[in-house]
């Protein structure tokens, strides 16, 4: 049932997101294709189901990921937005860190 | 109440369980409030970890002096014995304390979801007819006295207020009203059911395996809606036992938050129902490295994915807990063992817990073992009946006579047989009542609550059983319109609403504004998970609802109509 795979090298890193979030829903919900203008109840998601998505898109993308995040989304748009962004911090922190490790705190760019 | 009547011997078998050697008396030397339960440890240990909430560690004698002091704040706005006092608050320390000053005022407490739909807080408040309500600031449209706990939390208060004399208690005694539980009614409105505080005490203080003695404390995640008996069993359980609750942030239990918590506060215990122990297994089965006991329950287990978890953890005590929140948390539980795996009615529901008893009754007489009939629950666990309705309470909660004693008994509505040993295996639902992921539902609900929609004609509320798995798994048995409400599967995964509106225009009321309208009015575990408008609502041949063939048009490839 996986999506049809696209190079990813001409995509932006928000497209991969997109692109993991449905491939996971529809993963889950065993329908699909969906559209990201779809909202997570106009594809029968249930709260279980809110936990499975975010627990395997979590763990595709590194990041931690509450199913409220699913669950007050107004459609899978939205919510990979905030995937994405929660990606991004995320890619921020370990950069800091790593910099902090490196004793250079003051040399940034 | 008759409490700690037991059956004579030589009564028909299987009618009432012999009582264990390990039982202890009912009304034997010890606490009957849940306060005075918990003030114990705050004697005995008080620096001992009550709550953790976020990065605060708050210790037994401060949150027992934040209760005490409050409870005079509460005491001033009328709280008393005999009322009820509902408590808005998100799960936190401040929570906790709020509600434990209610129990020391004498009233009981209702801990509601501030996120629930104001309609729906408005109907519950009404029942609870409250002389104040504890709430963050002042909540919109919310009539009566408001009182707001200092910002600052109970450790804030501790300081303030250690010391200051505690006010008159002993108004009130084990049978006196401790908590509020709303669940789903049949009519359209949840039901008040009424717990007594030696329901709780007779299972926390009673010796029940995952609590009982030992030195090593429960320390369990409290992550269950906190106006359930979930956030009894997971806040009373360990602070009637000297542990720790762990108040968690979100709504959800999710694995890497339980690794983190079983590594940073020592949680030792959790609670889950089967379908997120299910979902745990399936998504990270060694989350639960580190734990001591898993409870599980309140729906039917999954066998493979038992049989799975006692390979993978064989250190870890799994109990299998059945209990209606009428019985308050279980009514009977089961340490699962590798055997019953191969129990062809499934994993049994296990004999009663402390403070409680079970009869299988048919036509208002107890059954032979291996007789299915209705589950019935005695005891000091039974609840003292609905707010705000005799005639439901005098029909739920009868006393019939039991080898010739009179007992009051909660009917379940649940079918069951006792074993000849006494063990009780679950066998399905009476009526429509249904468990979805876990939580109690009555169709009926909801479907009143659809019917007064403007522009609405008919509906039908009809739970979804998850699609059989692919590959090797328990076969499907046949279509999916098995009335047994679960009996014959794992429980519902979702719940489907079909409804006619009353003009045939195709624009008429779109399946989308009706699942807004629910949303507004329902909590979310009762609104349906897919919405769909019909011309008619089939029937079968003898005039009932078909609610197989309902079912058959949510089929992939069927899907007519769209969805919600």
């Amino acid at each position: 049932m996986s999506a049809p795979h696209v190079s990813t090298e001409s995509t932006s890193p928000a497209d991969d997101v997109a692109e993991v979030v449905l491939s996971v829903v529809a993963e889950v919900t065993g329908a699909g294709p969906h559209r990201l203008t779809d909202s997570f109840y106009d594809v029968g998601g249930t709260s279980l189901d809110a936990i499975r998505i975010c627990l395997r898109v979590g763990r595709e993308l590194g990041v931690d990921i509450a199913p409220e995040t699913l669950l007050d989304s107004e459609d899978l748009a939205g919510f990979a937005a905030v995937v994405s962004a929660a990606r991004d911090d995320r890619h921020e922190q370990d950069e800091w860190d790593a910099r902090g490790s490196r004793d250079d705190r003051d040399g940034a760019r | 109440m008759t409490g700690g009547v037991v059956a004579t011997a030589g009564g028909p078998a299987g009618t009432v369980r012999a009582p264990r050697a390990d039982e202890p008396p009912t009304g034997a030397a010890g606490p009957s409030l849940i306060h005075e339960a918990v003030e114990r440890h705050a004697r005995c240990t008080p620096d001992a970890v009550a709550l953790v909430d976020g990065d605060t560690r708050v210790p037994y004698a401060d949150l027992n002096a934040a209760a005490d002091a409050w409870a005079a704040e509460l005491r001033d706005r009328g709280a008393g014995p005999g009322g009820f006092v509902p408590v808005l608050l998100p799960r936190s320390a401040t929570l906790v304390a709020a509600i434990l000053g209610v129990l020391k005022t004498g009233a009981a407490y209702a801990a509601l979801d501030p996120e629930w739909p104001v309609e729906r807080l408005r109907s519950v408040a009404r029942v609870l007819a409250p002389e104040v309500t504890v709430a963050d600031g002042s909540r919109d449209g919310w009539e009566g006295p408001v009182w707001s706990p200092p910002a600052r939390g109970p450790r804030g208060a501790a300081e303030q207020f250690r010391g200051r004399p505690v006010g008159p208690g002993r108004q009130v005694d084990g049978t006196s009203p401790a908590a509020v539980f709303f669940t789903s009614g049949t009519t359209g409105r949840p039901k008040a059911v009424v717990s007594g505080h030696r329901a709780t005490v007779s299972l926390f203080d009673g010796g029940f395996e995952p609590f009982h003695g030992g030195p090593v404390r429960p320390v369990m995640p409290q992550a269950a809606p906190v106006s359930w008996d979930g956030f009894t069993l997971e806040t009373w359980g360990p602070l009637i036992n000297g542990g720790t609750s762990v108040l968690l942030a979100g709504g959800y239990l999710m694995p890497g938050t339980l690794r983190a918590l079983i590594e940073r506060e020592g949680v030792n215990t959790v609670w889950l129902t089967a379908s997120l122990f299910h979902l745990l297994l399936d998504e990270d089965p060694d989350c639960f490295e580190g734990l001591r006991h898993v409870l599980t329950g309140g729906e039917r287990l999954s066998v493979p994915r038992v049989s799975a978890f006692l390979d993978r953890h064989p250190a870890i005590a799994l109990t299998n807990g059945y209990g209606p929140v009428e019985t308050c948390v279980f009514a009977t539980a089961r340490r699962v063992r590798r055997a019953d795996c191969d129990v062809p009615s499934g994993i049994p529901v296990g004999v009663p817990v402390p403070g409680r008893r079970v009869h299988v009754l048919t036509d208002g007489r107890p059954a032979e073992p291996g007789t299915t009939g209705e589950i019935c629950v005695s005891g000091d666990g039974v609840a003292l009946g609905y707010l705000g309705d005799e005639e439901l309470t005098a029909r739920m909660f009868p006393t019939v006579a039991l080898d010739g004693v009179p007992t009051r008994v909660y009917r379940t509505g649940d079918l069951g047989f006792q074993d000849t040993e006494g063990v009780l295996h679950f066998a399905g639902r009476a009526d429509r009542q249904v468990k979805v992921r876990g939580h109690r539902v009555e169709p009926e609900e909801i479907e009143a609550v659809v019917r007064a929609l403007p522009g609405v004609a008919d509906c039908a509320v009809v739970p979804v059983a998850p699609a059989p798995a692919p590959g090797p798994g328990p076969a499907a048995n046949g279509d999916n319109d098995d009335n047994g409400g679960g009996g014959g599967g794992g429980g519902f995964e979702r719940l489907a609403l079909f409804y006619t509106a009353a003009t045939e225009a195709a624009d008429a009321l779109p399946p989308q504004a009706v699942r807004r309208e629910l949303a507004g009015r329902l909590p979310r575990h009762l609104v349906p998970d897919l919405v769909r408008r019909q011309a008619d609502l089939p029937l079968t041949a003898n005039g009932k609802l078909d609610r197989a063939a309902l079912l058959r048009t949510l089929r992939p490839g069927n899907g007519t109509e769209a969805d919600a």
